[in-house]
């Protein structure tokens, strides 16, 4: 199963920034989808919506290189179902023990960035040369290898944080598990927040600029 | 010289302008290759097309939606420097710099700022009824209504990204820098300020039935309301949500370790 989510939260993760654009990379689409194929859509609905209000500002702007919210949701997903009768509370163990883990693949689409950049001066190398049809096969192979790049690392990651999660939650005293219940359920109100300022503060930069007249 | 196919072909090629994204010159392969075909027409012969390739491949970043309206002015350049012989060189590569940022900050601010997150709080309040439907009234759902649900967020989002992409390249092709007038439209304050104000009222809806789904009582929904303000405030001073999440689940820990203490 977890061949098969890698290659499907691969696919997805290339539309956040290598392919397309349409947004089914957002976690409000791609949970379900992951879900979905896990036996159990309504869960992925729940933990994607939950994911896609905590994350609304989180785009890619720029240089800047955020946490990748498919391969995170990807990774929730995938360990929260290899444990059957789970409990919100081992859904927020492993939101907790998989957000620091998401981090490393930051690095590594930086490192994939910067080895675009090898391949953009290898494209201006082929144009010296009169070669055009590298242009393509330049694309062609950037896009494989940010797909390769992310399915190696969910295919890694997902046993090993699946052996993490199992290992440390079973030993953990009830106290604990209690607590990790009740902030799952903190979770969407935390969501709902983070939603309410980004419409606050845009509403209110919006009707500032109105009011000025800065139209531009 | 240009048809409608090559131009709806420059809108498809969009779609892969970040696949070589890098630090040093951004989407400058991507933007190649969106023009790679038309410039070839546009050259006489092998050295002026990849002199036009070099060209291009020099820094370039855009907000990936409103590439179409840059890219449908440089084809109406190259076509002209092709038929007047004259060289826009310059033109070109001040219009690739100075309009890139003005329209990033649209695109940002209405498809990533506004739209995105409209079209997904739209998604958020279906859910959370069908939760209430299904919890509380017990109406059953299947799989396909779930897929409808996203089906209606993807085609949600995606028209008016479509709509850009396209409308984007023919626009800018038949009038030129005219086009920014009508892109200005897109960036209305006053239309911003209602779509966030409808997405406030919106998601007090959504907060209301998600807390009868979660079927609490009076006193814990006062006191939910009470912590939604805390996570109001505390976001406002750009506390991060991961912050957020490790503080509320050590505190929520310590609560519970003290009730069972006492």
């Amino acid at each position: 199963m977890f061949l098969i989510i890698s290659i499907v939260g691969a696919l997805l993760s290339l539309d956040a920034t290598v392919v397309g654009n349409f947004m089914i990379s957002r976690p409000i689409v791609a949970a379900p989808i992951i879900g979905w194929i896990l036996g159990d859509i309504n869960t992925g609905f729940a933990i994607g919506i939950i994911f896609e209000m905590l994350w609304v500002n989180l785009i890619y702007v720029g240089a800047m290189v955020p946490i990748n919210l498919t391969i995170f949701t990807t990774l929730v997903l995938g360990v929260n179902y290899t444990v059957p009768h789970r409990g919100d509370a081992f859904t927020m163990f492993v939101i907790l023990i998989a957000l620091p883990i998401v981090y490393l693949f930051k690095h590594i689409e930086i490192l994939v960035r910067t080895w675009n950049s090898r391949m953009a001066r290898k494209v201006d190398d082929c144009i010296n040369n009169h070669k055009s049809a590298c242009i393509t096969f330049v694309m062609a192979y950037s896009i494989t290898f940010f797909f390769l790049a992310s399915f190696v690392y969910l295919i890694i990651v997902l046993p090993v944080t699946e052996q993490i999660a199992k290992v440390l939650y079973f030993q953990l005293p009830l106290t604990f598990i209690k607590a990790l219940e009740a902030s799952y359920s903190i979770l969407p109100i935390i969501g709902f927040a983070a939603m309410f300022n980004h419409f606050f503060q845009r509403s209110l930069k919006h009707h500032k600029a109105a009011h000025n007249g800065q139209q531009h | 010289m240009i048809q409608n196919r090559d131009l709806f072909y420059i809108g498809l090629r969009s779609f892969l302008l970040q696949a070589v994204w890098n630090f040093e010159r951004m989407q400058n392969v991507g933007f190649v290759f969106i023009l790679k075909p038309l410039l070839k027409k546009f050259t006489n012969d092998k050295e002026g097309y990849f002199n036009a390739l070099k060209r291009h491949l020099e820094f370039f970043n855009v907000q990936p939606y409103m590439v179409s309206i840059i890219a449908g002015l440089v084809v109406a350049y190259e076509e002209r420097m092709k038929i007047e012989g004259v060289d826009f060189t310059k033109e070109i590569r001040t219009l690739k710099s100075t309009m890139a940022g003005p329209l990033s900050a649209i695109g940002d601010s209405f498809f990533w700022g506004t739209w995105r997150p409209f079209s997904a709080l739209i998604i958020i309040l279906l859910f959370y009824l069908t939760q209430y439907r299904h919890f509380i009234l017990g109406a059953y759902y299947s799989n396909e209504y779930y897929f409808l649900i996203l089906l209606l967020f993807i085609v949600c989002y995606n028209i008016p990204h479509l709509y850009m992409r396209f409308w984007g390249v023919f626009k800018a092709y038949h009038i030129g820098t005219k086009v920014i007038t009508y892109v200005r439209r897109w960036h209305d304050f006053k239309v911003y300020t209602r779509i966030h104000l409808l997405a406030l009222i919106l998601l007090a809806a959504g907060f209301f039935v998600f807390m009868i789904v979660q079927n609490f009582n009076i006193s814990t929904i006062f006191a939910l309301v009470g912590l939604e303000i805390v996570f109001i405030i505390a976001n406002y001073y750009k506390v991060s949500v991961v912050k957020l999440i490790y503080i509320t689940t050590v505190i929520v820990f310590l609560l519970v370790l003290l009730r069972i203490i006492a």
